[in-house]
């Protein structure tokens, strides 16, 4: 075997091997939503092969009568579009303020963002609910969407892209008379979408996905969001995996595709930006 | 030089408010104040009067129950006018109860709740709950001694009654005829003790399982209710789970141990299998399952397969558990007290009772009620529903203590270790130990 | 936001202080009875201990796995942008969708997992049914939902190694896994403690796996100190307790932190958040 091709074999290897890694690890999704077109006998048969016999699109329609899965999505979609809204403007905002604001008062409000950070979630349940209750917020989507107007982490990654915008930038966009609302649109967001893209990701992936809040804070139907009704499902419907795993689909379908679309941008990005962020202003 | 000038001018205006995010910030949780004191003052100001009187009901019915509950409910609201029961379904009894707590503590919560009985307790202990002996007492009519004793006990705590009863239920063994008649056996071999589903399936089981033919479906986990049945298999033995004046617990006694004995041997010998598939019984490849009779003429009126209902089996004595879910007052309101008064007596009264039970198989709350023709007939042609009611002279209600609820998860706890785990009769010993630091607790807070 | 984070901190600190019953509404001022109790509870040390395993456990799978996958997406092209889409997918799934489809493979008789091992011919456990393998299994549920996102934290860590470090080594002779050994992989140091301490706090915090799929068993394997948590508060409770609990825990992980933050800040150029 000439060194050549040893070599084209070795060069290939890699790429045959992410391709064999990608495809075990997306199984387990493929898996579901096969089995999630399989009847009850099937799935409960001795045969490993998850390919169903008929393509049972009853499934779906039962889980979706069953459940009403569309106006909670709606309430899901409204929800996570108001938080995501919030926590772009209001990080974008402190982010700025946090990286520009000199000496103690910018530490002391970081360790302030840093320490809410640390406070984990079982512990505002109650009180949260007592101000929630106080508000007349309670059992209303306002309950899921104040409370997480703003949030330390998206903050936290503002600032540090608003650092990496030096500040001869804004001197040199001052000098050229830019006002403080041209600087905003014309310099600083644009430095700064990549940070604002994974805020808005990470915000939409978290509050489309909570559910324990959403479980305590709201009780009517009318405002349920989509994880509590799926758990609900999981209660109702335990031991039934065709409609368990067909919900599972639904409830999966927009977080993926609000995913794809952001990241086919996102993973662009990526290598573009290193730490530096002068090339963006060219 | 005028660089500089137009830097420092620069800083100034972003000076002249320490930092332009913290004013923004400012300004925002300015609003929000604002807001709250808004929608505040709104609240106080807002019209008290109402023509009708709003109830907000929790309960945690659903399915068929729970499209026949939902129906008796609107039935109510179109007959009452003046009264509006807003009926919210909150999920498993679990959610509901975390809901429950969250509500409670912040110092809200539903009017009306139908709640799972052994709430009771502490819900009263706590003065959320204003007793309904009360109310009965003071409408006329309404006969006290035609409900059967015992469903008055699921509702008692510390000499009163607090909560109504409403759907009752008991603890029974389905069998699938099916699968009997697969293994060879028919509806005579159907084991009345323990010892005898012992003896007809412990050399089997590993056969059958391999057909794919479980043969017993119980809970085996704290998180799943284990506890409700281990505690009847305790009574089963003699024991119980309290001392007769409460102040200690009792299971760690011979009965108990030899009721965790039985489980082991269950477990051990691949009749209760701790792998089996979620919800072996409903999905037809169980022989036996220990659940509710609640079941018999809603979802198990849906299975894809011939059953029928016996007792459960029994040790040394006969002996079933109370479950099912009582109605219970929350608000302070006096109006509001009143009219949701008039929604559970209604909802519990002789004729809707009756109709509800013979909707879902729960158990008439009166004894006319029972040996009224109407459901005579029912029985008559459900002998399931009749032979799970017959075992109401068992039936035991679990224990109104604030301390259950804890110890009990202790000791479900416990007993889930050692099935799964291995161990002995001193995961008793040990559990014992910690309930009744648990009742001691209870005590200190003044109950 | 100061309301729903530092109030509620607030609260509880003062809860911790009583011992308190959800139902009931008279608390007893304990003092420090509940830290004390804390320190003495066995389930509590167990929770925390079982964190610390499956955290542990679940980075040991990530940080290895992303790593290789990031560096074989290392390219840009329409292929590797396609296959980071891909590794992104679970990543981005509901809590509550993972747990049904993962308690799906885990199924004991009919799940895909013991099915294909049953045509290998072994005979899989109980997997989340059994107290040994429970917290194994959750821990390649944890590393599988992570690994997309730590990808993407060493993709732009990758990317910010500038090519001419690694043109120049190539032209020194060094050979491919050479430049790894000593080039990239010392840079990515920094990177990997980003995974570790992003990653670690989400797993730290897991609740919605064990809520949905476990109840925290079979006999306790897999009660994490966050479920330990909603037991005692909400099944048990004990609310002065739980909040002793949790303002514990969260002052014991921030001086951890800060010692880590501190640690890192010597000898390090490049500034850090």
């Amino acid at each position: 075997m000439s060194r050549s091709l040893l070599r084209r074999i070795a060069g290939g290897a890699p790429a045959v091997l992410l391709a064999a890694a990608a495809t075990l690890y997306v199984l387990p999704l493929v898996w579901m939503v096969l089995t999630s077109f399989r009847g009850p006998e099937e799935i409960f048969g001795w045969t490993a092969s998850p390919w169903p016999a008929q393509w049972r699109w009853a499934n779906y329609a039962e889980v979706w009568h069953r459940s009403r899965l569309f106006p909670m999505m709606v309430n899901s979609v409204a929800v996570a579009g108001a938080v995501v809204a919030g926590q772009v403007v209001t990080s974008a905002i402190a982010g700025y303020s946090l990286a520009r604001l000199p000496g103690r008062s910018g530490r002391i409000l970081m360790a302030v963002f840093v320490a809410s950070l640390l406070v984990p979630d079982q512990l505002t349940w109650i009180p949260s609910f007592w101000l929630l209750e106080k508000a007349g917020l309670i059992d209303t989507r306002g309950a899921l969407i104040v409370p997480f107007l703003a949030g330390a982490m998206a903050v936290l990654i503002m600032r540090q892209q608003f650092l990496s915008v030096p500040r001869e930038l804004e001197e040199a966009a001052m000098l050229d008379g830019c006002g403080p609302w041209a600087l905003l649109r014309h310099v600083l967001l644009p430095a700064v979408t990549p940070g604002l893209r994974a805020v808005a990701v990470i915000t939409f992936l978290f509050s489309w996905g909570d559910l324990l809040w959403p479980l305590l804070m709201t009780h009517r139907a009318e405002v349920r969001t989509l994880p509590v009704g799926l758990a609900f499902l999981q209660d109702e419907l335990s031991g039934q995996w065709h409609l368990l795993l067909a919900g599972s689909v639904i409830a999966a379908v927009p977080a993926l595709w609000a995913v794809g679309a952001l990241t086919a941008r996102f993973a662009h990005v990526d290598e573009n930006t290193s730490t530096q962020g002068q090339e963006a202003t060219s | 030089m005028k660089q500089t000038a137009v830097w420092q001018s620069f800083e100034r205006t972003h000076r002249r408010a320490p930092g332009v995010g913290a004013t923004r910030c400012g300004r925002w949780r300015l609003l929000a104040l604002a807001a709250l004191a808004g929608l505040l003052l709104a609240q106080a100001v807002a019209p008290a009067q109402a023509q009708v009187v709003e109830l907000e009901y929790w309960h945690f019915y659903s399915g068929l129950i729970g499209e026949v509950h939902a129906s008796l409910v609107e039935e109510f609201n179109r007959e009452h006018p003046h009264i509006r029961v807003n009926e919210v379904y909150s999920g498993s009894e679990w959610t509901m109860r975390d809901k429950l707590l969250a509500a409670l503590s912040a110092g809200s919560g539903p009017d009306v709740a139908g709640i799972d009985q052994f709430w009771i307790s502490q819900l009263a202990a706590g003065g959320h709950v204003v007793p309904v002996d009360e109310f009965i007492a003071a409408t006329p009519g309404f006969d006290v001694t035609d409900v059967f004793p015992v469903y008055w006990e699921t509702g008692r705590y510390n000499g009163r009654i607090w909560s109504m009863p409403f759907a009752i239920s008991n603890a029974v063994m389905y069998y699938n005829k099916d699968l009997l008649a697969a293994v060879g056996l028919t509806e005579e071999d159907v084991p009345r003790t323990w010892d005898e589903l012992l003896r007809l399936a412990e050399t089997n089981a590993d056969e059958w399982r391999r057909r794919g033919i479980w043969v017993l479906d119980a809970p085996t986990t704290a998180q799943t209710g284990v506890v409700y049945y281990f505690l009847i298999t305790v009574w089963q033995h003699g024991g119980d789970m309290y001392t007769p004046e409460l102040d200690r617990v009792a299971f760690d006694s011979e009965a108990g141990r030899r009721a965790l004995a039985l489980w082991q041997r269950l477990v051990e010998t691949g009749i209760l299998d701790l792998k089996r598939p979620d919800r072996t019984f409903e999905s037809g490849r169980a022989l036996f399952q220990l659940s509710s009779s609640a079941r018999i003429l809603s979802s198990y009126a849906q299975l894809p397969f011939e059953w029928g209902v016996a007792p459960i089996p029994y040790a040394d004595r006969r002996a079933t558990g109370i479950g099912g879910r009582n109605l219970a007052i929350l608000t302070r309101d006096p109006a509001k007290q009143a009219a949701a008064w008039t929604f559970i007596q209604w909802m519990t009264g002789a004729e809707t009772n009756l109709r509800f039970s013979a909707a879902t198989g729960y158990s008439p709350l009166r004894q006319s009620g029972y040996s009224s023709a109407a459901f005579q007939e029912l029985l008559s042609a459900n002998p399931d529903v009749e032979r799970a009611l017959h075992e109401m002279i068992y039936a035991r209600p679990r224990p109104n203590v604030p301390s259950y609820s804890d110890a009990s998860r202790v000791l479900g706890e416990a007993v889930e270790r050692v099935l799964y785990t291995g161990g002995d009769a001193r995961a008793l010993d040990e559990a014992a130990r910690e309930a009744n630091e648990i009742i001691e607790r209870y005590a200190r807070l003044g109950q | 936001m100061v309301a729903f984070r530092l109030l509620p901190l607030a609260y509880s600190l003062v809860l911790s202080f009583f011992d308190a019953s959800a139902f009931l509404s008279n608390p007893a001022f304990a003092g420090f009875d509940n830290y004390a109790g804390l320190l003495r509870d066995q389930r509590f040390w167990r929770s925390v201990g079982t964190t610390a395993v499956y955290m542990a456990g679940s980075l040991a799978l990530l940080i290895p796995a992303s790593l290789l996958v990031a560096a074989g997406l290392r390219r840009s092209s329409p292929w590797t942008r396609a296959l980071r889409v891909v590794f992104l997918l679970p990543a981005v799934l509901p809590g509550t969708v993972t747990a049904v489809v993962w308690s799906w493979l885990y199924e004991p008789y009919f799940g895909p997992v013991n099915q294909l091992l049953r045509i290998a011919g072994i005979d899989g456990p109980a997997w989340l049914k059994d107290p040994e393998w429970a917290l194994p299994a959750l821990m390649v549920m944890g590393a599988w939902r992570e690994l997309g996102l730590a990808m993407l934290i060493y993709l732009a860590a990758l990317g910010g190694i500038h090519p001419e470090i690694e043109q120049a080594a190539a032209v020194d002779g060094a050979g491919a896994w050479e430049r790894w050994r000593w080039i990239v992989l010392p840079l990515l140091r920094p990177a990997t403690l980003v995974v570790a301490l992003t990653s670690g706090l989400r797993l730290f915090d897991m609740f919605t796996p064990v809520f949905v799929m476990t109840g925290g068993g079979p006999a306790g394997a897999t009660t994490t100190w966050t479920y330990y948590l909603y037991i005692t508060a909400f099944e048990r409770y004990r609310t002065g307790y739980g909040s002793a609990m949790a303002i514990l825990v969260s002052a014991v992980v921030a001086l951890l932190l800060w010692l880590a933050h501190r640690y890192g800040q010597r000898g390090r150029v490049v500034p850090s958040a």
